[in-house]
């Protein structure tokens, strides 16, 4: 007899499984009563459920909409064109910004060429860009999403603002 | 033509407010009901499927399109109900905030096996039935997300999976044990 299907029993019952793995289950159940028996009741169970899905209470729609616009009005609807000047990012990116300049300045030595001071400044200006990204890390607690991070170097600057 | 959920989700990252009126008109009722299964709470499905909204205005430019729109929304909706169980946890404890049916003081695991379903006996096979949605109140927030998803939603496993952000292998264990759970609360074997 072929091993037990552990948790693809469930997917079996529930037709999620690919043509193999379904006819591997299909072989054991015709020599596992146990088995059999567990994907009848679940099958039951899922049919119970189905029929009997709870209705949610009456909502009255009108009123729901216009509390979301109320709670949209106290929370500023941020547009995707002036979401840059919310105080936050302004306030993150002038400390950030600061705080460049002053690495900048301090790591240049005196007397130093102008073209490298130029080069150096252009290098690091093109690291400003990765404050465009401040909306999106800001939101990171929302999106659980790492693709985000992982994807951070791939955002076109256009996007979200 | 009525525009999709993806070219309206596009244009309130525009911020245009008549698509955003639009999105809210279409998935109002299920947002609701989606929060509302899993908190079984109607202020909280209340309070969460509006913030889920909100929250859509603010990460509309998010939305890649690399999923349906349906299915990136309700992952928001599901998230913003797991954060709220976990920093209601000891709420619900203490007080057992949940709403409850016609059967709620009867506690589900204290009750007897299910009794069988005489066709007959139309009250009791109802009240047999409600016990279904009542023990699934007693799973575990993801457990009851994945059947929520499959059975009141209609979702593939592939789909339950995409919205809990996980394998569909672990979305198939959550269902396995959810309905393994079911048996046992409702006095069936709990194998295998």
């Amino acid at each position: 007899m072929t091993g037990h299907p552990g948790p693809a029993l469930a997917a079996y019952v529930t037709g999620d499984l690919a043509a193999d793995e379904r006819a591997r289950i299909e072989r054991h159940l015709v020599e596992c009563a146990e088995c059999r028996e567990t994907a009848t009741e679940f099958r039951g169970l899922l049919d119970e459920l189905a029929a009997t899905t709870p209705a949610p209470p009456d909502v009255a729609w009108a009123r729901y909409r216009a509390e979301l616009r109320a709670r949209v009005a106290a929370r500023g609807r941020p547009s995707p064109r002036t979401r840059w000047l919310r105080p936050a990012p302004v306030a993150a990116m002038a400390a950030m910004a600061a705080a460049l300049v002053i690495i900048v300045y301090a790591a240049l030595p005196t007397g130093r060429s102008s073209d490298l001071a130029a080069m150096e400044y252009d290098g690091l200006a093109g690291r400003l860009s990765l404050i465009d990204h401040y909306q999106v890390v800001e939101q990171l607690d929302l999106l659980e999403d790492l693709d985000v991070i992982r994807d951070l170097d791939g955002l076109v600057p256009t996007r979200g603002g | 033509m009525e525009p999709s959920d993806e070219a309206l989700c596009e244009r309130v990252a525009a911020g245009d407010e008549a698509a955003f009126e639009h999105l809210v008109e279409r998935y109002q009722q299920r947002t609701f009901r989606l929060a509302w299964s899993i908190l079984r709470n109607t202020e909280d499905a209340r309070d969460l499927s509006q913030e889920a909204f909100v929250r859509l205005l603010e990460v509309a430019g998010s939305f890649r399109g690399r999923a349906r729109f349906s299915t990136w929304f309700y992952r928001l909706v599901v998230n913003l109900c797991f954060d709220h169980r976990r920093k209601h946890r000891w709420w619900h404890q203490v007080f057992g905030r949940e709403e409850r049916g016609d059967d709620g003081d009867e506690s589900v695991v204290d009750q007897q096996a299910a009794p069988s379903v005489d066709p007959a006996d139309v009250l009791g096979r109802e009240r047999t039935l409600a016990r279904v949605w009542e023990a699934a109140g007693k799973l575990s927030p993801q457990q009851r997300a994945v059947l929520v998803l499959h059975v009141q939603e209609e979702l593939p496993m592939s789909e339950v999976a995409n919205v809990l952000g996980c394998a569909e292998a672990t979305a198939r264990v959550h269902l396995h044990r959810a309905l393994a759970g079911l048996r046992g609360m409702l006095g069936t074997k709990e194998k295998p």
